[in-house]
């Protein structure tokens, strides 16, 4: 990447770092990818009773182009993870991944030979949220975990 | 050259740098990964099928054309339709405009059934 690459670590890049993490954690533009019923309990995380609004994180893009945070929400068959995978592969960096549920983060209840027993098998997650299907409260607590971790983050180690 | 432009002047020097300025950022700072996959067209997923720019029958266009035109038609209708009840009071004039109004452009639908602009086939 362009600048840090040639600065190392200065006092300069390390501030930088801190300004660019700041800006990024509170524009996150969620990138759903609802399969199931979690996506259902995810659609009122973003209506006014919850309102993932207040925390950066409520314009809802479909479209990778223009998402770095994506959201998987319900559980994921054999067939719809290389979907799954191309669309996460389409994303610009950087770009995260919250998991959310039992069945995107396990497969849940689905023990199945069809269903994917977690979606970190195929591509990486930073937040997985619990529950079945997890409260609107349980999500934009992931979100606001996502936002700690990309504070932490040099702005050269993205995925 | 007047003053008054001057603030006009000093508002599109503004954006300019600050638009400058964010374009010059996301290029410094924005990491570009490009590859076979992110750069292929978004398909919800799937893989691509043939090309975007397909041809399609120009009928398409007319239909468009003519609900454009009919679709204004109808956006007149509502603001006559709040206020038909209170000005039919004074007279009967609004009703006739408007019955002169929907006959011309009833003739231009007659016209364009006519000729066949609604036909498919």
């Amino acid at each position: 990447m362009g600048l840090e690459s040639s600065l190392r670590d200065s006092v300069f890049t390390t501030r930088l770092d801190a300004f660019i993490n700041w800006g990024r954690k509170n524009s996150l533009w969620p990138m759903p990818f609802g399969t199931a019923c979690c996506a259902i309990e995810f659609m009122c995380v973003l209506g006014p009773k919850f309102d993932m609004g207040r925390f950066g994180a409520e314009a809802m893009r479909f479209s990778p182009r223009q998402s770095d945070m994506m959201i998987v929400s319900g559980r994921v068959s054999i067939k719809m993870m290389p979907v799954l995978q191309k669309i996460y592969r389409q994303m610009a960096e950087p770009k995260w991944v919250i998991s959310m549920g039992a069945c995107a983060s396990t497969g849940g209840v689905f023990d199945t030979y069809s269903t994917i027993q977690g979606i970190d098998r195929f591509i990486p997650v930073d937040v997985y949220v619990p529950g079945c299907p997890p409260r609107p409260e349980t999500v934009i607590d992931a979100v606001i975990k996502l936002q700690k971790k990309i504070e932490s983050e040099r702005s050269r180690d993205y995925r | 050259m007047p003053l008054e432009i001057i603030p006009i002047l000093a508002l599109l020097l503004v954006v300019l740098g600050v638009v400058g300025a964010i374009y010059l950022l996301t290029y410094l700072l924005g990491p570009r990964r490009p590859g076979d996959v992110k750069l292929s067209p978004y398909e919800s997923g799937k893989e691509p099928i043939g090309d975007a720019r397909i041809r399609f029958p120009i009928r398409f266009y007319l239909i468009a054309m003519l609900f454009v035109l009919f679709d204004i038609e109808l956006v007149f209708f509502y603001p006559w339709a709040v206020v038909y009840r209170k000005l039919l009071s004074a007279g009967s004039f609004i009703l006739i405009e408007m019955v002169i109004f929907i006959a011309l452009l009833l003739i231009g639908y007659v016209y364009a059934w006519k000729r066949g602009a609604l036909q498919w086939d």
